[in-house]
């Protein structure tokens, strides 16, 4: 009895009224039908005049815009649970989750699509994007790969910790995820939806990855970076809690714990990226405590020569010029059992 | 009292059926008549329905989960709440009889109070009481803002402690497991005392069971799992606070972490001395990310230099699981600000 | 954290103990690898004895069978729903509703995981079933003559033939698209009607020819039966009929399927009424064809109908009359693909 709209844009609003236009110019010039495509704004209980905003959209495009005003300002994770709830009548095929200020180029849900039909495996869509800064100046980032590939999450888990650190993407994803309706995983809750290691919860199916920008997303730095960083920590903790507890050893579980280790790696050398951030700002104590983080969640990193480098700099009070690219590697190939096309 | 609405009490259980005849009937002996009685077991693999079978006769009912999973069956029982009050009984908890009756007169006469919170003794697996100070040293009743400071740094009370209007349950979210997970009770007050007002009865209500080892505990702290939960929900405190504007939550929050770093401080010690090296300097690192000034604590400083020469079987302290530490906690608090003191209707 | 995906057989239980034992034991006879196999029992508020003798079932068979207990007694829908919902954290790799009594094939969950496992496209396979009504077994007519993947692209089938036909339903992981129309099932609870497959018409659904098992229906109060499937269609396509939603969207299969729905609809009361006039009960035959011509009103211009119409006003069984509306067969629809 309901019409299923095949794209569903979910857009997440707190107090962010001037970069509304800007994600809306993304979803308006979609090559794909418009009539096929629905967006949600969820408003964080917005003071700044983005609900009024929405509404205007509302007016001028009803069919397109839909919009759930909390009646309390909450956390994004349940943000996203009630956006899940609100939608639980509505069969969606395929969904996107956008920031205010991100901008999806106008091939992307077409080839997404298209992608999606040909092969009936694929959970998610990802690309590689720009970044775009406070100044509106576009910076391009490598790609995370040489080549368009398939990846097998459950067979290539550690990928997702092994490659593409600091690196951003967007995804369109089959249905709604993150996950089953009831079941958000920690991590995606967390995660900002941009980062690549975010791309390995859920831990099952097959995702495509392209190496061509197809968007571009506001700058964002988490206003408190530890707290950012611990959560992350958290949601890893929790994702692999069993792997960490039982005593006995079979082969997959060698696999989980290497897995494991990638995933400790992979947060610290964010936190590495984190300090060498703070060169900018000044702000030391930030810097140290970056250090202490990644040396807590890997104490193996103290080895490795961005570390060493940085810890360096912070003493000496000298510039951490090139220290990025030790951690922030250029493109891989994919790994020989993902299909490369 | 007048009315008498349905209470409904929830036991959770996993691989607790050799308590749960005691924490069963003392749902069943309640001095308040209008009660029901759910178990909601986590597919548990010991003789736990055939002794919860024993009951059914008076009612209780048991709901089985076909696969354990963990503690998103809290997430589950909340559909067996049909009450409009109810109790998160603890298979190995034991209720005080007449705690029901007491707190929902409570709560019938004041209607803005969503939970309130009774005094608890604890009581080891062979059914030896350890006699605590009560946390606070009156009875009282307290707008839920002036509450919420006090639990960025401890529950003051666990699930069994607490009889909790259904409403207000609903308004605070309910249980939200993925979000909570470990931590949960604290979580849980905090959102209660942010839609709701608090009351807390001095005399002890109920027995909470304190065996000489819990393994989740120790798995938790042993992963290294502990510090960070601990530090994640002390930060999503201060989230909501900022969300909602609650100025004296913010500034209780570097309190609050400071407090965790130095009990980790504990655990670190009984690593170096079970020399556990890797562990312990995890926790040594977490302490000093945790509060930069630990540095200067005579204390840390030496736990650092027997880290780096190893001589972690020279260090002298007590493995942390004995329940027995807990009777010599002094206690006894003052209530928070603009409490209202309430002997008398009790 | 993760559990093992398992195989959950969900039933609602009734009074009827030994019904509810016979379809246990047919469980307990599956190749399937038992630990990866659940049974939910939800118990629907039945006097204490039969709830004891549930628990007992639950102290017998500790990691196979768990039983929820719905307070007070209410429909089929919210029961399923509430066993829906208990399962929402559990890992389902594939379910299945069953009625005490009903009956399956000792392979038939260890080939169906087998074949939804190779075949990652289908959300469901639907098996052909016998039925049992207490005293004799019937053995039904396949619907089509080979198995075959039903897509959205033919999806009228559903309604084209069929309708009272029997069916056993192996899902992919929980019926959870069922939440979602489960309004329609508080009334319409047909967890073993072909109809019903159409709630699951948005996926791909294999098709089985082989029977799967044989399940267990007391004789229905066949008018009753009737105005639940017209309502089932009704509501189906309400949108299309009502023009609510715009129809320019609407393809033509759904439109041409609304047409086969009512026909067939109308054929299948035509078929009761032969029983029923069997019977001798004149009156109630007579109801049912006025009921045939309300749903498809070109069926007055059926020279089959209008045999039987003489046939009932006449108050004559006659033998030939069981000949006018046999089923057969069907080639499956050309869209559809052999598997």
């Amino acid at each position: 009895m309901f019409k299923t709209y095949s794209v569903f844009f979910i857009v997440f609003v707190d107090n962010e009224a001037e970069l509304i236009d800007d994600t809306m110019k993304g979803i308006l010039g979609q090559t794909y039908p418009r009539s096929e495509m629905r967006v949600l704004f969820m408003d964080n209980a917005s003071k700044d005049g983005s609900y009024e905003k929405i509404l205007d959209y509302i007016q001028e495009y009803p069919s397109l815009v839909s919009v759930y005003r909390m009646d309390r300002p909450t956390k994004p994770a349940r943000l996203l649970k009630q956006a899940s709830n609100y939608l639980r009548f509505s069969p969606v095929h395929f969904s996107m989750f956008l920031h205010p200020g991100d901008r999806v180029y106008s091939g992307f849900i077409e080839k997404a699509i298209g992608l999606m039909h040909m092969n009936g495996e694929i959970e998610a869509v990802y690309s590689n994007i720009d970044i775009c800064h406070t100044d509106k100046s576009l910076e391009k980032q490598e790609a995370i790969f040489t080549d368009n590939c398939i990846i097998d999450k459950e067979v290539n888990y550690g990928l997702f910790f092994n490659t593409g650190i600091g690196a951003k993407v967007q995804a369109m994803f089959r249905g709604l995820q993150p996950g089953a309706l009831e079941r958000l995983v920690d991590m995606e809750k967390r995660i900002d939806r941009n980062d690549w290691m975010g791309a390995a919860f859920p831990s099952e199916g097959k995702i495509a990855y392209l190496t061509e920008s197809f968007g571009y997303m506001m700058e964002r730095v988490p206003d408190d970076v530890m707290f950012d960083l611990m959560t992350k920590a958290y949601s890893l903790k929790s994702q692999f809690y069993m792997t960490e507890t039982v005593a006995n050893y079979t082969e997959r579980q060698k696999k989980d714990w290497a897995d494991m280790e990638a995933a400790y790696k992979c947060i610290a050398e964010n936190a590495l990226l984190h300090a060498i951030r703070t060169e900018e700002t000044g702000d030391i104590r930030l810097a140290e405590q970056c250090l202490m983080f990644a040396e807590m969640m890997c104490l193996d990193i103290v080895q490795d020569e961005a570390y060493i480098l940085i810890k360096k700099a912070i003493e000496n009070e000298t510039s951490m010029q090139g220290i990025r690219e030790k951690i922030v590697k250029g493109s891989v190939e994919p790994p020989r059992d993902c299909f490369i096309f | 009292m007048k009315r008498k609405p349905l209470v409904s009490i929830i036991i959770p259980n996993y691989n607790h059926s050799m308590y749960l005849d005691q924490s069963i009937n003392s749902a069943l002996n309640q001095t308040y008549s209008n009660i029901e009685v759910i178990v909601n077991d986590n597919a548990s693999s010991d003789n736990s329905i055939a002794v919860v079978k024993k009951y059914i006769d008076q009612g209780v009912v048991v709901n089985k989960n076909p696969q354990n999973i963990y503690n998103f069956n809290y997430d589950i029982l909340d559909d067996s709440v049909s009450g409009e009050y109810f109790v998160l009984l603890c298979a190995d908890d034991i209720l005080k009889s007449d705690f029901v009756e007491k707190a929902v007169r409570i709560m019938e006469e004041y209607p803005e109070i969503g939970f309130v919170h009774g005094e608890r003794d604890y009581i080891d697996e062979h059914g030896r009481i350890t006699e605590l100070d009560p946390f606070f040293n009156c009875s009282f009743r307290v707008n839920g803002e002036e509450i919420l400071p006090i639990f960025t740094l401890t529950d003051i009370g666990q699930s069994a402690q607490a009889v909790i209007r259904t409403s207000a349950f609903v308004r605070a979210g309910k249980h939200d497991t993925q979000s909570d997970h470990l931590n949960i009770d604290r979580e849980q007050w905090f959102r209660l005392a942010m839609v709701s007002d608090y009351a807390y009865i001095r005399e002890k209500m109920a027995l909470i069971r304190m065996p000489e080892t819990t393994s989740e505990t120790s798995r938790i702290i042993e992963t290294f799992y502990h510090p960070i939960a601990l530090y994640h929900t002390a930060k999503s405190f201060e989230e909501w606070a900022k969300l909602n504007d609650y100025p004296r939550v913010s500034e209780r929050i570097e309190v609050a972490i400071k407090r965790f770093a130095k009990e980790c401080l504990g655990f670190a010690k009984v690593f170096l001395k079970r020399e556990n090296y890797e562990l312990a300097k995890r926790y040594l690192l977490f302490i000093r990310f945790a509060d930069r000034g630990i540095i200067s604590d005579e204390e840390y400083q030496k736990c650092w230099t027997i880290l780096q020469e190893k001589r972690g079987a020279s260090v002298e302290v007590d493995e942390y699981k004995k329940s027995s530490n807990y009777a010599f906690r002094k206690r006894n608090y003052e209530p928070p600000e603009n409490y209202v003191l309430m002997e008398d209707t009790i | 954290m993760k559990n093992e995906a398992c195989t959950y057989i969900l039933i609602i239980a009734n009074n009827d103990l030994d019904k509810l034992r016979r379809t246990v034991d047919s469980l307990l006879k599956q190749t399937v690898e038992r630990e990866l196999l659940r049974i939910l029992i939800i118990d629907n508020a039945s006097q204490n004895d039969t709830y004891s003798r549930l628990i007992d079932y639950e102290i017998e068979y500790p990691e196979l069978i768990s039983v929820i207990r719905e307070k007070k007694p209410t429909t089929k829908g919210r029961l399923l729903k509430r066993m829906i919902r208990h399962l929402r954290y559990a890992e389902v790799g594939s379910s299945m509703i069953l009625e005490p009594g009903d009956i399956i094939c000792p392979d038939l969950i260890k080939n169906a995981n087998m074949i939804l496992r190779l075949k990652e496209s289908l959300g469901s396979l639907i098996y052909e079933t016998d039925i049992w009504d207490g005293q004799t077994i019937k053995s039904q007519t396949p619907i089509f003559t080979s198995n075959c993947v039903i897509t959205k692209l033919c999806e009228d089938v559903y309604y084209k033939s069929g309708i009272g036909h029997k069916v056993l339903i192996f899902h992919r992981g929980l019926p959870i698209g069922l939440t979602v129309k489960l309004p329609y099932y508080e009334v319409v609870v047909k967890s073993h009607d072909w109809l019903s497959a159409a709630y699951h018409r948005n996926e791909a659904n294999g098709y089985m020819k082989e029977t799967g098992g044989c399940i267990y229906t007391e004789a229905q109060d066949m008018k009753k039966e009737l105005i639940e499937w017209s309502f089932f269609i009704k509501r189906n396509f309400y949108a299309i009929e009502t023009q609510v939603f715009s129809t320019k969207n609407s393809l033509n299969v759904q439109k041409e399927a609304v047409y086969s729905a009512y026909n067939c609809l109308s054929i299948m009361a035509l078929q009761y009424a032969v029983q029923i006039l069997k019977k001798g009960a004149i009156e109630e035959a007579e109801d049912i064809l006025i009921f045939a011509e309300m749903m498809n009103l070109d069926i007055e211009n059926d020279s089959r109908f209008l045999q039987l119409r003489q046939a009932v006003l006449a108050g004559n069984y006659e033998e030939t009359l069981e000949t006018l509306f046999v089923v057969k067969s069907e080639i499956p629809p050309r869209v559809s693909f052999q598997f």
